[in-house]
């Protein structure tokens, strides 16, 4: 293969690659476009009347929730976010004598560096400057790594639909909160258990909440750094892992765990023709080395053969010579004793 | 050249009829998957989205390792004598990224916009925009360095020239690709630490993948010289004397990268200090796998080649290959969700087993055809000496 | 057959059968012990030095033991110390000195009476190390805490005919020796701490030696007397059937009947405490006086002494999550569910108009010996104004302007004269409460309407609560604040609502509104 053509391939492979690296370059550290919107979800005044499940299927133009709102039994199981409901709440502790239940709602967290967005290889997500992070369907090619890798079981899948199937999950009603409004389940709350406004702000209320009443909350506000942190922030009166949430997550973001392996492509794909072609050179030398060694060999052994012959040929002329003289000597004594000699002038002539 | 029909049995041979059957409700379950979606064929939920399907998707791709296994020895490392196997290793590597894009097609949620990452919007960030990238290069790499074979047969002799020409350019190109796609296939787990049980989760999964791949990639060599010697052993161009000294040398090498395998999962357990999962019964079940399936077979590897029992190396191969199936397995399915009761887990659909099934043996009847038609197994006289 | 003459075949099989042999290793988990751990289950371990611990710890079953060994008794393991009382510890000379002499003790000990017997004939426990050392899943052990209350208290004083020094001591420094001074009885726990320290027993081995050794002589003796064996305490069952008097006679150390709360460099109004009345509301003294018998003040000064931990005399009176604390405490009556509808949602005291309710008395400086006895008569509950349909209306109605639902008819007569009657009964209200607009404070949170500015009416909730939260404020909309208003009120006092009880849905306290008009 001709260098140009190969290099051609691997500029492109290299350039797509690299292209999505700029952040890894910079040394600088995000904390998220300013202003950004989220919403606080304190479960201890969730009273499990699932009005923003309600609310939540209106907005979005599903059929409302099988169980109406008085329904009990719908809370024997902990239920996730389907293509029927993108939000759930899910009773973690049933009432015990004057001690209310405990409930928690669930659905897409809006993390400040979505996971779902990172695995996406037609980038069908987006982070929105206001907060939200939003699905284009127009893209999706249906592989639902984002389902496979949220860590928070958020998104689902339209598994039934087999022409166009969509991932769904909530979308922070952003549409309305463009407009100025708060999303539905926000608004629907009878408790304010939702509360929707700035990230920032609703950090300080989660803040001042626990202060206010520090039996009532565990000391820690879930979203606020949990894997880079989440739009979503959650106040709650349980120990997280009897919630349904993850408990001493890194706050390190999770897409940079396959990002750190990725930068390695690009440097592979830079290293390894060169070093492989360089493995194959070595290889044809050593080849080409011992192919010499073996003509080399056969050389020595061509010229040692001749020079045997040379030297036995010389020998067969000096034995042919001196028994030449041997047999003139020879002759000459026969003749000597007819004592005819011939003249030196005739044995001249013999010798041209 | 191949016998017409009438001279091998007819059209109705045994093998013919079950491959057949399977072949037709196979693809009959295939229609069905593509015409009720996938709901109707699989038992995928919302909390476990990527199946029995995906999982074969990972064992389709770490098995057709053989075809940059044994490219790179013959062609890079100059190990000639391995020259007769290349033809063979690289069209079952090349069968197995072709189920690997049929199981693509298969499980994708909308197959036809299966072109969109690289040309509607590529995701670059994405462990999966990486390996569809490689893959394609890939997969159009094996197919050029499989068309001499079909040059041969149709009797192209000038195209066939200049394929061959950059054979050791498509090796190289095809080992890089290789190594990247490999290793990527396993970072598509790293982005789900909680999910996946933290024995088979490590920072180091690529580099798991990798090498188990190539240790696949050398064990489905020896699987396919012996099947192709005993069902073609006379059209087979080397003795069985030939084969069983190739599968010997074969042996050697898996026993080496088995063994730097083997040498990477204890480091990796010791890195993250995970040794107090192993007195668990995930810990047992990990065990297994890895001393049953690797370090099992590495001795066994081993003291086939010192002792020269090409059969003792076979049946090592088939554990070797069982083991990498094991381990895809447990990777995208078993050890995923591991804290799930028992209610939530998924277990497969039995179509998702059909299908699995319906692809392995297109997979095999395909691999027929070619070798029963083309210069495979053999050279073709026309051409013999010039590789 | 050495593994060089194996034949392919041979080395196929043998590799398949350690296979199989692996896959079934991993389901064979050993099953955990089907009984459950019982109070009386002692565990011999020693973590801190057995790390990481080859076996797991050894599980005692000492009820099993007393039970084997009825006819050779308590002696047959147990040291009888100088006093004659049988102490915890064990008969023959320990040595803990290192990890191996703890564990051949406990191995010759238990493993050489096992033995012993079994070569007699007789039944013993195991000799191997598995059944002791049992693997699964950890224990989880029934034992509880037995509290020495007031009752238990008076029913050891009527049987020892009220002879104190039967029990109490303290240690004399200088004759170094264990004496009896009348009127300086406390607590064990005053002293005996968790551990031993040297001659000073911990809690747990002073206890059992004192309390189950008397127990044991009196058993010996024929009389009536307590627990002898661990679940007799330990075990929450069996507690429940030690007898509880419902009125106890006041214990008599010449505690003072009402006394001041003050310290010296203190400078504002000083404290008047009834201390009889509070005697009848703690279990036991040492709810209030944890550490010795003292006076507060003696430990926590005001800047805060090593002697109380640091903890400054503010905060030992006003810290509100320890019932240690005078705040504290009164903050856990007020969570009742009688009183906790309006208090739960209430931040943690104290609030500032409660200060002067306590600091009731005059300034430190020239302040008499004892406090008169003005200030402890009993406070009457601030009565509810009449009701007036402006300044006091009978019913409100509740609109948030949703569409939703109907406005609600709030019953406000009905429910304020609902919470004074609860409030009546309970004399820390009457004294909190100090008059009416305190009590109304409950729900009017936040208003004008409190001591010093009393208004004829207090704001309506819309005044302050808009129809979107304060941003950056934990000030919640209308609609939120009177759903957590009247939500968590009924939560706390177990009444009909979301969440508790029978739960009933929205309409239970709204009907929904007409299709037309929701439209």
């Amino acid at each position: 293969m001709s260098p140009s053509r190969r290099d051609f391939i691997k500029g492109v492979a290299a350039g797509s690659l690299a292209a999505g690296m700029a952040r890894a370059g910079a040394n600088k550290r995000f904390d998220g476009y300013p202003g950004r919107f989220g919403l606080l979800h304190d479960s201890t005044l969730c009273v499990g009347c699932r009005s923003c499940e309600f609310a939540c299927n209106e907005v979005n133009q599903l059929p409302p929730p099988a169980a109406p709102i008085a329904d009990q039994k719908i809370f024997e199981k902990v239920r996730g976010p389907t293509d029927k409901g993108y939000t759930v709440v899910n009773r973690y502790r049933k009432a015990q004598g004057n001690k209310p239940a405990v409930y928690r709602k669930h659905q897409c967290m809006h993390c400040n560096e979505p996971c779902c967005a990172s695995v996406c290889f037609v980038n069908a997500f987006t982070k929105t400057p206001e907060g939200p992070v939003l699905y284009d369907p127009n893209v999706c090619v249906g592989c639902r790594y984002c389902v496979f890798a949220c860590p928070y079981y958020a998104l689902a899948y339209e598994y039934d639909d087999p022409a166009t199937p969509r991932v769904v999950r909530c979308t922070m009603c952003y549409p309305l909160i463009k407009k100025g409004r708060n999303p539905a389940c926000a608004d629907a709350c009878p408790t304010g258990a939702i509360r929707f406004g700035k990230r920032e702000d609703l950090i300080k209320v989660a803040r001042e909440r626990i202060r206010k009443y520090p039996e009532r909350y565990i000391n820690y506000v879930f979203g606020e750094h949990d894997y880079g942190g989440t739009s979503w922030l959650t106040l709650v009166g349980l120990p997280l892992e009897q919630v349904g949430l993850p408990s001493e997550l890194p706050y390190e973001p999770l897409p940079d765990l396959t990002t750190h392996f990725l930068s390695l492509a690009p440097i592979v794909a830079a290293i390894f023709p060169g070093l492989l072609a360089g493995f194959y050179a070595f290889t044809k030398r050593r080849e080409a080395v011992s192919e010499q060694k073996h003509r080399q060999q056969l050389d020595d052994e061509k010229t040692r053969a001749l020079a045997e012959l040379e030297q036995k040929l010389i020998e067969a002329a000096r034995l042919a010579e001196r028994d030449k003289e041997r047999a003139v000597e020879r002759a000459r004594r026969i003749a000597g004793s007819q004592t005819t000699e011939l003249k030196p002038t005739e044995k001249k002539e013999d010798s041209q | 050249m191949i016998a017409p029909a009438e001279n091998r049995g007819g059209l109705f041979t045994p093998f013919n009829i079950i491959t057949g059957l399977i072949l037709v409700f196979g693809g009959a379950i295939v229609v069905l998957r593509f015409a009720y979606g996938l709901g109707y064929a699989t038992n995928l939920t919302h909390t476990t989205t990527w199946g029995l399907w995906t999982g074969f998707k990972l064992v389709f791709v770490a098995l057709a390792a053989s075809g940059y296994a044994l490219t790179t020895a013959v062609y890079i490392f100059g190990m000639h004598e391995y020259h007769p196997l290349v033809r063979p290793a690289v069209l079952s590597g090349f069968m197995g990224y072709t189920l690997f894009v049929l199981i693509l097609i298969f499980d994708l949620g909308r197959a036809w916009r299966i072109y969109y990452p690289f040309l509607v919007r590529p995701g670059v960030t994405s462990a999966l925009f990486e390996i569809a990238l490689c893959v394609a290069l890939y997969y159009t790499t094996q197919f050029v360095e499989l068309t001499p074979v079909g040059f041969e047969w149709l009797g192209w002799k000038r195209w066939r020239k200049v394929v061959v020409g950059v054979t050791v350019g498509l090796t190289v190109f095809g080992l890089f690709l290789s190594m990247l796609h490999q290793s990527t296939l396993g970072a598509l787990f790293l982005s789900v630490p909680g999910k996946l049980h933290p024995l088979w989760y490590s920072p180091y999964i690529p580099l798991h993948f990798f090498i188990s791949s190539a240790v696949g990639g050398i064990s489905m060599v020896i699987l396919v010289g012996l099947i192709c010697k005993r069902v073609w052993g006379h059209k087979m161009e080397i003795s069985r004397e030939k084969l069983d000294q190739l599968t010997i040398g074969l042996g050697k090498g898996g026993a080496i990268a088995l063994a730097i395998y083997f040498a990477v999962k204890v480091v990796d357990i010791s890195l993250a200090n995970k040794w107090h999962y192993l007195a668990t019964g995930w810990g047992a079940w990990y065990l297994v796998e890895v001393l049953g399936f690797v370090l099992l077979p590495c001795l066994l590897f081993a003291y086939g080649h010192r002792e020269k029992l090409p059969r003792l190396i076979r049946f090592t191969a088939l554990l070797t290959v069982l083991g990498v199936i094991l381990n895809r397995l447990n990777v995208s399915i078993v050890a995923y969700n591991w804290k799930f009761a028992i209610e939530q887990r998924y277990f497969p659909y039995w179509m998702e087993y059909v299908v699995v099934i319906f692809l392995i043996t297109l997979g095999v009847v395909v691999f027929r055809w070619v070798a029963q038609r083309m210069p495979l197994l053999y050279d073709h006289p026309s051409y013999k000496g010039s590789h | 057959m050495s593994l060089v003459t194996c034949t392919t075949k041979q080395i196929t099989w043998i590799s398949l059968v350690c296979l199989l042999g692996l896959v079934a290793a991993c389901g064979s988990e050993r099953q955990p012990d089907a009984r459950a751990a019982e109070a009386d289950l002692i565990t011999i371990d020693w973590p801190a030095v057995f790390d990481p611990a080859e076996r797991p710890q050894a599980n005692f079953p000492h009820a099993r033991h007393v039970k084997q060994l009825k006819r050779q008794g308590c002696k047959e393991c147990h040291l009888i110390d100088q006093n004659g009382k049988q102490s915890p510890n064990l008969k023959r000379p320990a040595d803990f000195s290192t990890a191996r002499a703890y564990r051949d003790y406990f191995h010759d000990l238990c493993i050489g009476c096992h033995q012993k017997r079994l070569d007699e004939n007789e039944k013993a426990g195991p000799v191997d190390c598995g059944a002791c050392h049992k693997r699964g899943p950890a224990m989880v052990t029934l034992r509880s805490e037995i509290l020495f209350d007031n009752s238990l208290h008076y029913r050891h004083l009527k049987a020892l005919d009220k002879k104190c020094e039967k029990c109490h001591h303290t240690y004399d420094e200088k004759l170094k020796k264990l004496v009896y001074k009348k009127e300086t009885e406390s607590a064990c726990s005053d002293c005996h701490k968790d551990v031993d320290q040297g001659k000073n027993l911990s809690w747990k081995n002073a206890a059992h030696t004192d309390c189950v050794g008397c127990h044991i002589q009196r058993k010996d003796k024929k009389q009536k007397a307590g627990p002898v064996d661990c679940v007799g305490c330990h075990d929450e069952r069996q507690r429940a059937k030690i007898k509880k008097l419902d009125k106890v006679p006041r214990l008599e150390r010449k505690q003072p009947n009402q006394a001041w709360i003050h310290t010296k460099t203190a400078t504002s109004n000083i404290v008047p405490f009834d201390h009889a009345a509070h005697e009848t509301k703690a279990s036991f003294c040492t709810a209030c006086h944890h550490d010795s018998m003292n006076r507060c003040g003696d430990c926590h000064t005001l800047q805060g002494d090593k002697k109380g931990a640091g903890v400054t005399l503010e905060q030992a009176q006003h810290a509100p999550g320890s019932t240690m604390a005078c705040v504290g405490c009164h903050r856990q009556e007020t969570l009742k569910p009688e009183c906790g509808g309006c208090h739960a949602q209430m931040p943690a005291p104290p609030g500032r108009h409660s200060c002067a309710v306590c600091h009731a008395g005059p300034l430190a400086k020239g302040a008499p010996k004892e406090p008169p006895a003005e200030l402890f008569l009993e406070a009457k509950h601030p009565a509810l104004p009449e009701a007036d349909k402006d300044s006091f209306p009978e019913n409100i109605k509740l609109d948030t302007g949703g569409k939703k639902y109907k406005p609600t008819e709030f019953p406000h007569l009905k429910i304020a004269k609902k919470l004074y009657t609860l409030a009546g009964k309970s004399k820390l209200a009457a004294r909190f409460h100090g008059n009416t607009e305190v009590f109304c404070s409950g729900c009017h949170h936040h208003s004008p309407s409190t001591p010093g500015t009393p208004l004829k009416r207090p704001p309506a909730c819309a005044s302050c609560h808009g129809a979107k939260a304060k941003p950056g404020q934990d000030l919640p909309d209308l609609k939120s604040a009177y759903h957590r208003q009247c939500i968590g009120c009924h939560q706390v006092m177990g009444l009909e609502t979301m969440g508790v009880k029978k739960p009933f849905g929205c309409t239970g306290c709204h009907k929904e509104e007409d299709k037309e008009v929701a439209k």
